[in-house]
């Protein structure tokens, strides 16, 4: 029933009412109330989504509701196109790296594939081109190999680098 | 757990980010990244090059990284400047597989764009007679498209690929009659019964799927090659030349079986 709402809760007690339409584009949600038969009345936990990030996932959902179902992946020598993010996603996704892992943590448990699948993009996009010395800067990504194990690798490497 | 690092993402949210990314910019990117955790997650990749996606001045990128083709497990060559680049490239590392040794699948696509586009004659003929000293150790499954049916030979002859056990071949121009071999010499060995029962080994093939080859051939291959552990034996568009009005469009193994009557007679 199309304005027919639910109540979702995030993990830091914050009440959502949200369109049930808008929240069955989750399938977390959608299994809860089809298969689960949980009462629309009663207020439904997401125990691993933080009011701020779930607000975002509440915008998204809400620009998206109305997309075409996604084609399903049947080659899997197909690369994945990195290059159609929409502008309105483009504006979406500017946010802080904390932000953008965590809205990818909440597609991922709330099964948004959609979500998921532009902000995984968005990662990619940060990723590729990029040198390992870069890619640990941009991420931050603790080296935790002991001198030894580098020294190993290296060894290891050697003689196809100098080919 | 800090969820705000990519560090920190659960693994199969890696795996999701990493299938946007070329196995060349993921090599580049975490090749050094020294990190145990994430060095398991890019040594799970299985490396596959689709040359085609590859701009062709990144190409020169790839030649020069030769950690990187140490890894491909899989090369996608197809229509594309880049494709032809990497083809030249390869072939010219004689043998081949002592850059790409890991690879296990090469998947040739619109193979004839390499005979009329790119290689000139002479070229695909000496790289076919290269194969002579074909010696891929660790390829089990190979799905390849010839040109004519002699040519399997190369790929079947004795200790080539010793660990064959799925083969898939579709043959491009399939004639009975013998033609110039693309106005080079003619190779010495023919698609005949004591060269294939010479020179071939399908001791470990279990999965044989051929497309597009006439019943003339398809008799001589079941008559003469050695297939003890065949299990599934798939025949695709097979034409009788004698008789082509009959078979023009082939389907699967059933429809092949229905069409070929003399089928039920061979050994």
């Amino acid at each position: 029933m199309a304005g027919h709402k639910i109540k979702l809760q995030s993990n830091d007690g914050d009440i959502f009412d949200v369109e049930v339409e808008i929240a069955k584009l989750s399938i977390t949600i959608k299994t809860m109330l089809e298969d689960l038969s949980m009462n629309e009345e009663e207020i439904i936990p997401l125990p691993n989504i933080n009011s701020a990030i779930f607000k975002k996932v509440i915008q998204w959902t809400t620009h998206h509701k109305d997309d075409p179902p996604l084609p399903p992946e049947d080659d899997e020598n197909r690369e994945k196109n990195t290059n159609d993010i929409s502008s309105w996603d483009q504006e979406f996704l500017k946010v802080d790296q904390g932000t953008l892992f965590e809205l990818i943590l909440a597609a991922n448990y709330l099964d948004i594939k959609g979500l998921l699948d532009v902000t995984c993009t968005s990662v990619a996009n940060m990723i590729k081109g990029k040198t390992s010395e870069e890619i640990r800067q941009t991420f931050n990504i603790k080296n935790d190999f002991t001198p030894q194990e580098e020294e190993q690798i290296k060894k290891e490497n050697e003689w196809c680098e100098n080919k | 757990m800090d969820i705000s690092k990519l560090e920190s993402l659960p693994t199969e949210l890696w795996l999701h980010i990493l299938s946007y990314l070329s196995s060349f910019d993921l090599f580049k990117a975490f090749f050094r990244i020294n990190n145990k955790r994430i060095q398991k997650i890019i040594d799970s990749q299985s490396f596959l090059l689709n040359t085609k996606l590859i701009l062709y001045s990144e190409m020169n990128q790839i030649f020069v990284m030769h950690s990187y083709l140490l890894q491909l497990r899989t090369i996608i060559l197809s229509n594309s400047c880049s494709s032809s680049a990497f083809y030249e490239y390869w072939t010219k590392n004689l043998p081949p597989m002592s850059i790409t040794p890991k690879l296990e699948q090469l998947i040739v696509r619109n193979a004839g764009y390499y005979i009329h586009c790119y290689c000139d004659t002479e070229v695909v003929y000496s790289n076919l007679s290269e194969l002579k000293n074909l010696h891929w150790s660790r390829t089990v499954q190979l799905t390849l498209t010839i040109q004519f049916p002699f040519e399997m030979i190369f790929i079947l002859q004795n200790s080539a690929i010793p660990f064959l056990e799925h083969l898939y071949i579709t043959i491009e121009q399939e004639q009975l009659r013998r033609e110039s071999y693309l106005d080079a010499p003619q190779p010495q060995i023919q698609f005949c019964e004591s060269d294939i029962r010479q020179m071939t080994d399908g001791t470990r093939l279990q999965t044989l799927v051929l497309r597009h080859l006439a019943l003339y051939n398809v008799i001589i291959l079941i008559r003469s090659f050695n297939m003890p552990l065949l299990k599934k034996l798939t025949l695709v568009d097979i034409f009788d030349e004698s008789k082509p009005q009959q078979l023009q469009h082939g389907g699967g193994p059933q429809q092949a079986g229905q069409r070929l009557p003399r089928l039920d007679s061979l050994e």
